[in-house]
């Protein structure tokens, strides 16, 4: 339980540290996207390969969610 | 000063461009997309599946973006249906009471051969609010002859530090029916009864009688560019499920004690029983880096719940990008679960019955491995197909220590051999 | 020789493709193409510099030996013109009767009653009313191969001169290389790249108003960018601010127009021309770019 508690505090300490802009300084600027606007960077592409493996894993497995909603809307769990 | 009316040069403009310079097409990224796969999925010769998904998004004016998801899926096969081996041939009875099911000694029950059918649609639409904030909100449909589900779910974005960070808040609800063949059953009831009195004393009547079952998500995310070549991503999901949660088709074995005779064998079967309500957590981090033109990615899910499982994931691919705008993608998925405070691989007679129980192995403690290869090929300018084999395995406790009797003997964790393949299709339009 | 020519532009390697920068026609001019050898990209940055160089002596206004400056001092004389110059002023001509009047290369004259350096403009109506004594495009006679100007008339290709170097520079590039290229001059942008090894170019436009923030980006393979903007040259006018495109039926500036405007097309001159005539309908802008039923963006 205490792990998990500090597993905890540090990954809300650290979406606050990005999101509060104490990382103003990192980024790239406008003009170097050229890599992360690539196809294979975005991170929501293959919404289909996605919502399949989703779907066995949720009837598989007692676990959900993580990239998006928890799963569910069927029967298979 | 001003035109007659807004008329279209397009055209004219076109031609006498073509006329100074020469001829050419344009191809700005497109504003539609579909994407199409199917699955085929078949697991250790019990089951097999089908499900295809045809997914159409649009740009509208304003910035706006609706998106359509249809889904369809058939299901024929057996699976476990919670009741351990035994030494003698076991018999079931199916769920209307018509079919029976005979299992040879020594073999994990499974339940009587089913086929079943989904359908499924999702639509949802995205509006931008200013340069930074868009929200979108979706609705959710899906039927099967023993499950339906409503939902909708609506979410937010905003940008900070030049578009570097991005910062999401979604919620999901959604109202489930879970209609089961031959009613639902009274957890803890015995077999044979296959129409079981209704929890309120009377008979229940007709082939379905439904249970509720609601559905509450909320996702926090934030994403965040670290730099040219690398994107992080980090997400906090938190599920609530209430309602009718058992399976109403899983059982658990009631075996004799270790004192008897016969002790680990089967002397009565009874309907499984879960809480009422699940709470579900997962913390969730993922880096995507380019490397010199071919692509990593790497994911680790944690998740726990009230319900005393906690599990981790742990998932990778990495796409190598071959001439020709191919690409060759591996992918490993490690996954290791814990089991339910209420996972019983059996019952003892005798012994009082704990407040749920369930032997339901999708409960259990065990790892899975996922290996794949995926093959993707450019088709014509935009549009693409990936081809995807996959092989997933479940490896559980076969014989757990609180064997007693004859089940030592029996592996009481079906094997889970699965092997996938995947056909998918997208393009722009 | 060699080295002199070497100094005039850099090259530099980045991921699948070679970028060459200079300075030319008032603008930061860079040219990305995915070549693999060096030898190569020097090759390519060589050509495209010469042919900026070669449209920029030979159209730009400002410069004493090209054909414009000889058209613009010819004092009512007719001027011979090469095959390049006849089909560009010929492609202005057809402009002015698609835009009815609204886009013409003789009225770049009127700037003379105009200073947008941010001052409070005081226009002077009767310097205005004489330019437009020698605007119009009705009053030039062009001809197959040489064009006859009243005296005091000037050409101003501004408007078009940019856009078509960038087309030209493009084209030449892809036809001796065959390689997926962009070209970019100072927010006028031509991408080729269809036939070939698929390479998306990847253009993020700002808001004026905010540095350093793209409004939106885009991604293109093949196609053009152009934007119109007032950002930096405008005026004000009891209490209203005025951009310096200015309206050759009028003699003022265009009022109520976007901050910027771009439009996404086939090639640059006509993203350009529709990004100027976009800018030249004042508060109609969006209307009347929404009827060319092209990919734009309008900035207000």
């Amino acid at each position: 339980m205490r792990i998990r508690k500090l597993f905890i505090a540090f990954i809300i300490s650290t979406i606050a540290a990005f999101s509060l802009g104490g990382c103003a300084s990192m980024g790239v600027n406008v003009w170097e996207r050229d890599i992360l606007a690539k196809p294979a960077m975005q991170l929501d592409a293959n919404a289909n390969d996605h919502a399949l493996d989703d779907h066995i894993y949720f009837s598989k497995e007692a676990s959900s969610g993580g990239r998006g909603f928890g799963g569910g809307g069927c029967g298979c769990n | 000063m001003q035109l007659n009316g807004s008329k279209s040069i397009r055209g004219a403009l076109a031609t006498i461009t073509a006329a100074l310079l020469g001829s050419g097409a344009v191809s700005v990224a497109d504003q539609g997309k579909l994407e199409s796969s199917l699955l085929y999925y078949s697991e250790s010769g019990r089951v097999r599946a089908t499900e295809g998904i045809v997914n159409i998004s649009k740009q509208l004016k304003g910035d706006r973006n609706i998106g359509v998801k249809l889904t369809l899926d058939g299901l024929t096969g057996a699976t476990p249906n919670g009741a351990a081996p035994s030494s003698k041939v076991q018999t079931f009875t199916g769920a209307s009471g018509s079919t029976q099911n005979v299992v040879p000694p020594g073999v994990i029950p499974l339940d009587g051969a089913f086929h079943d059918t989904r359908f499924a649609v999702d639509a949802n639409l995205s509006q931008p609010w200013n340069r930074v904030t868009s929200s979108v909100f979706g609705v959710h449909f899906s039927a099967e002859h023993d499950y339906y589900s409503f939902g909708v779910n609506s979410g937010i974005t905003r940008d900070f530090n030049r578009k570097n960070t991005t910062v999401g808040l979604s919620g999901s609800y959604s109202h489930d029916i879970v209609a089961p063949r031959g009613s639902a059953p009274v957890p803890f009831a015995f077999l044979p009864a296959s129409t079981p009195p209704s929890e309120d004393g009377r008979e229940s009547r007709g082939a379905h009688s439904t249970r509720p079952k609601e559905v509450f998500d909320v996702v926090f995310g934030v994403s965040q560019i670290l730099d040219r070549k690398t994107i992080i991503r980090l997400n906090y999901s938190y599920n609530r499920t209430s309602g009718y949660l058992n399976d109403p088709y899983k059982i658990l074995s009631v075996v004799n004690d270790q004192n008897s005779p016969d002790a680990g064998e089967p002397v009565n079967y009874v309907y499984e029983n879960r809480p009422r309500a699940a709470g579900r957590q997962a913390f969730y981090g993922q880096v995507r880096r380019d490397l010199s033109g071919n692509t990593i990615d790497l994911s680790y899910r944690f998740f726990w719940d009230n319900w005393g499982i906690t599990s981790h994931t742990v998932d990778v691919f990495y796409r190598w990008q071959l001439r020709g705008d191919r690409a060759l993608q591996p992918h490993l998925r490690w996954y290791h679960q814990s089991q339910a405070s209420f996972y019983h691989a059996f019952l003892v007679d005798g012994v009082a019955f704990p407040q749920y129980a369930s032997a339901d192995t999708r409960l259990a403690r065990f790892s899975a491995v996922t290996a794949g290869l995926q093959y993707s090929l450019p088709i014509t300018v935009g549009s693409r197909l990936n081809i995807t084999a996959e092989y997933y395995t479940q490896v559980g406790d076969r014989s757990p220590p609180e064997a007693i009797g004859r089940l030592r003997q029996y592996d009481l964790f079906p094997r889970m051999n699965v092997l996938m393949f995947r056909l998918g299709f997208e393009s722009g339009f | 020789m060699a080295s002199s020519r070497q100094c005039e532009f850099n090259l530099r390697e980045a991921d699948h493709y070679w970028a060459t920068t200079y300075a030319a026609m008032a603008s930061p001019c860079e040219v990305l193409v995915s070549c693999k050898t060096r030898s190569e990209a020097e090759e390519l940055a060589s050509l495209a510099f010469q042919e900026t160089r070669r449209i920029e002596r030979k159209f730009s206004r400002y410069r004493d030996d090209g054909i414009i400056h000889s058209i613009n001092c010819s004092n009512g004389g007719g001027v011979p013109l090469d095959e390049e110059t006849a089909r560009l002023l010929r492609y202005a001509g057809q402009c002015y009767d698609l835009s009815d009047g609204l886009f013409d290369i003789t009225s770049g004259i009127l700037r003379k009653a105009w200073t947008f350096d941010g001052r409070e403009a005081e226009p002077d109506n009767d310097l205005i009313k004489s330019l437009l004594e020698v605007v119009g495009w009705t009053k030039v006679e062009l001809r197959d191969f040489d064009i006859k100007l009243r005296p005091g008339m000037e050409l101003d290709l501004g408007g078009i001169g940019k856009e078509y170097a960038v087309d030209r520079v493009a084209d030449l590039l892809f036809q001796t290389s065959g390689l997926s290229l962009m070209v970019n001059f100072g927010g006028d942008i031509r991408a080729i790249g269809e036939s070939t090894e698929h390479r998306t170019w990847t253009i993020g436009i700002e808001d004026p108003s905010e540095d350093d923030s793209a409004v939106k980006v885009i991604e293109l393979t093949e196609g053009a960018v152009a934007t119109s903007g007032d950002s930096r040259r405008f005026c004000h006018f009891r209490g209203t601010r005025l951009g310096h495109i200015l309206n050759p039926l009028t003699g003022w500036p265009v009022t109520g127009a976007p901050r910027s405007v771009t439009v996404i097309a086939k090639n640059c001159t006509e993203a350009g021309f529709l990004a100027t005539l976009g800018m030249l309908h004042g508060n109609q802008a969006e209307t009347f770019l929404a009827a060319q039923d092209v990919i734009c963006h309008c900035i207000r």
